[in-house]
């Protein structure tokens, strides 16, 4: 029964329909879009995980730097088991886009790290180069390198001949997840602490393992308090602590988008309540007739819900779809770069859904009420 | 005599218009038996339309009563009157009121929506409706594929489809040409004498009314004769 009143409804004005569930897929597709990136914003993406715990400098996350002597400090702490620490040479974020990171990482850093995957062979060749460097999966995908190629990397990190484009020989390659991290060259810190005329002593990171993961807190709060009046404050904790703190650093980016959003939908609602009063409007005798052949009062408010759900979410389904269908050819364009970071999973279809469902419920409400309340025969006297 | 199927008594509408109070119907009574065919006359403003929307329970009186087939509608809240509308009247309107998105067959079916009779069933009832009106080959046209007589062929199975006691007809050929509104008056005609439905209809029309078998005039809410 329902159908046929949602059908006569819907299709009555058929551009209208079409022009409002045009607009809802373009709300939901970007809704989609935006939402894909989620985990990005979330911080637990691929292998990163809460058990690793990582030192940072405390005001400048991205390009600060921390004295190698807190190593020492960690050291003296029973709780921690392994330490290994990585430097990233300094680049800007323009250098970044165009040329690919170098992270000078300790000896120790695949064992502490132990999500950067590379073979033995490559690991021991590496080791045995102090110029040697194991590249990026994406990265050599992107830049062609392959092991054995002589790599020139221009960086801000002076060299001690006062150049500074630093050379490397491709030993291996490294992958991990989340992809993204796989675009960066890694690099001996032993062999750049001894070739660069600046930064010395200082590290990007500090990375180490707690022999009780439940002590992970207590264990930040202790080191960050001892280096809290230093002019190398820290700021500790695990990995996707870190990552969302970086995140926070680079803007409320998360709150931005959820404002979007917010925004589009809010505009979405007002949009589709005002089509749906006016059809009701419009079908002033059409529903007296229905009540004058015994439709209830009740069934027409139903009617008019479900014609407005109808719409929302046949436009939420190809709005939804697209994003299905354009986040692996996102991830595809981004030569694998934002794989795991940029998920559009079933969780988020159905949240979409659901969002659907209340928006409609909201759109739909007052013309379905006004549909109640009409009386068949004021509505036949006005014809 | 036959049995009485309508029995008004001491009906009264009023309407609140501001301060005023606007009486539409003054304590109004009228009988009407099974199987009549009843034309109502009666100038602009008489009560016409308002007495037809009581005995069709789409409307309830200031007082009195009104009773169908021994039912009180008048006592009937809004879900009840919905329940007994959609089984006991059928109503056919000037301006055909179809949908115009459904097909002749879809609109037809729109009361039968309603039962518990299934799929086949309603086809069924919707043929042999369409039958009775002589629409059996546009039943898959839409209302603009079809003529004005014909629309109201279609209004008419719409309001005989669930086989009411009685039909309810607000000027059903107002909006018809002269030969057009004839087939149409032909065709309530043998409902009434071939089918048995009782008919109540509002009329402007003289050569409307002449096709009942009585009529009866309205004038400031009391019926003259």
């Amino acid at each position: 029964m329902y159908w046929i009143l949602v059908k006569a409804g819907v299709f009555r004005k058929k551009v209208r329909s079409l022009l409002t569930t045009f607009s809802v897929i373009v709300a939901f597709f970007l809704y989609g879009l935006l939402h894909s990136a989620d985990p990005l914003f979330n911080g637990a993406v691929g292998e990163i995980n809460a058990e690793r715990m990582i030192m940072m400098p405390k005001h400048d996350m991205m390009f600060g730097r921390i004295p190698q002597s807190h190593i020492n400090y960690l050291e003296s702490i029973d709780s921690v088991t392994d330490i290994a620490w990585i430097d990233m040479l300094s680049m800007d974020i323009n250098s970044m886009m165009e040329n690919i990171p170098i992270f000078a990482i300790s000896d120790d850093y695949f064992e502490v790290m132990d999500r950067f995957k590379a073979s033995a062979d490559e690991k021991e060749a590496f080791f045995s180069n102090r110029t040697g460097a194991l590249v990026g999966k994406a990265a050599a995908d992107i830049k062609g390198w392959k092991p054995g190629d002589l790599i020139s990397v221009p960086t801000f990190s002076a060299k001690n001949d006062g150049t500074n484009v630093w050379e490397f020989y491709v030993e291996g390659i490294y992958t991990t997840s989340p992809a993204a991290d796989e675009l960066g060259i890694m690099v001996r810190h032993e062999y750049v602490e001894e070739a660069r005329a600046n930064n010395k002593g200082t590290v990007s990171m500090i990375i180490f393992n707690l022999d009780d993961p439940t002590k992970a807190d207590q264990i930040s709060n202790i080191i960050d308090n001892n280096f809290k009046n230093s002019a190398y404050a820290t700021f500790t904790g695990n990995e996707i602590t870190l990552s969302q703190k970086m995140l926070s650093d680079i803007g409320n980016i998360k709150l931005i988008i959820t404002s979007i959003i917010s925004a589009v939908f809010f505009t979405l609602l007002l949009v589709t309540a005002n089509t749906m009063s006016q059809s009701v409007r419009e079908r002033t005798s059409d529903i007296a007739i229905l009540k004058s052949l015994g439709y209830k009062d009740i069934q027409i408010f139903i009617s008019i819900l479900l014609e407005s759900n109808f719409i929302i979410l046949i436009g939420a389904a190809f709005g939804l779809g697209f994003t299905v269908m354009t986040v692996p050819l996102i991830d595809q364009a981004s030569g694998g770069l934002t794989g795991g970071l940029i998920v559009f999973d079933i969780f988020q279809v159905l949240r979409g859904i659901l969002i659907g469902v209340l928006m409609a419920s909201l759109a739909g409400i007052l013309p379905a009420y006004q549909a109640y309340k009409l009386k068949v025969v004021d509505a036949l006297a006005k014809g | 005599m036959s049995e009485i199927l309508v029995d008004v008594k001491n009906l009264s509408k009023e309407y609140k218009r501001g301060g005023e109070t606007l009486v539409v119907l003054d304590n109004l009574n009228l009988e009407i038996p099974k199987q009549d065919y009843l034309a109502l006359m009666g100038p602009s403003g008489s009560g016409k339309s308002t007495l037809l929307n009581l005995i069709g329970g789409l409307d309830t009186p200031s007082n009195g009563s009104v009773s169908i087939n021994g039912e009180r509608i008048d006592k009937m809240n809004s879900r009840q009157l919905s329940n007994w509308r959609a089984s006991n009247v059928g109503f056919i309107f000037q301006f055909y009121n179809l949908l115009p998105v459904l097909s002749a067959q879809k609109n037809i079916e729109l009361p039968l929506l309603l039962t518990k009779l299934s799929s086949s069933q309603r086809k069924k009832h919707v043929e042999t409706a369409l039958s009775i009106v002589g629409l059996s080959d546009r039943a898959s046209h839409k209302p603009n594929e079809l003529s004005g007589g014909q629309q109201q062929r279609v209004a008419i199975a719409r309001a005989l489809v669930s086989d009411p006691d009685i039909l309810v007809c607000d000027e059903p050929t107002g909006d018809l040409d002269r030969d057009t509104a004839t087939e149409i008056l032909n065709l309530l005609k043998s409902l009434n004498e071939d089918h048995g439905k009782t008919i109540l209809m509002v009329t402007h029309d003289p050569a409307a009314a002449e096709s009942a078998k009585r009529s009866l005039h309205l004038d400031k809410g009391k019926l003259i004769a």
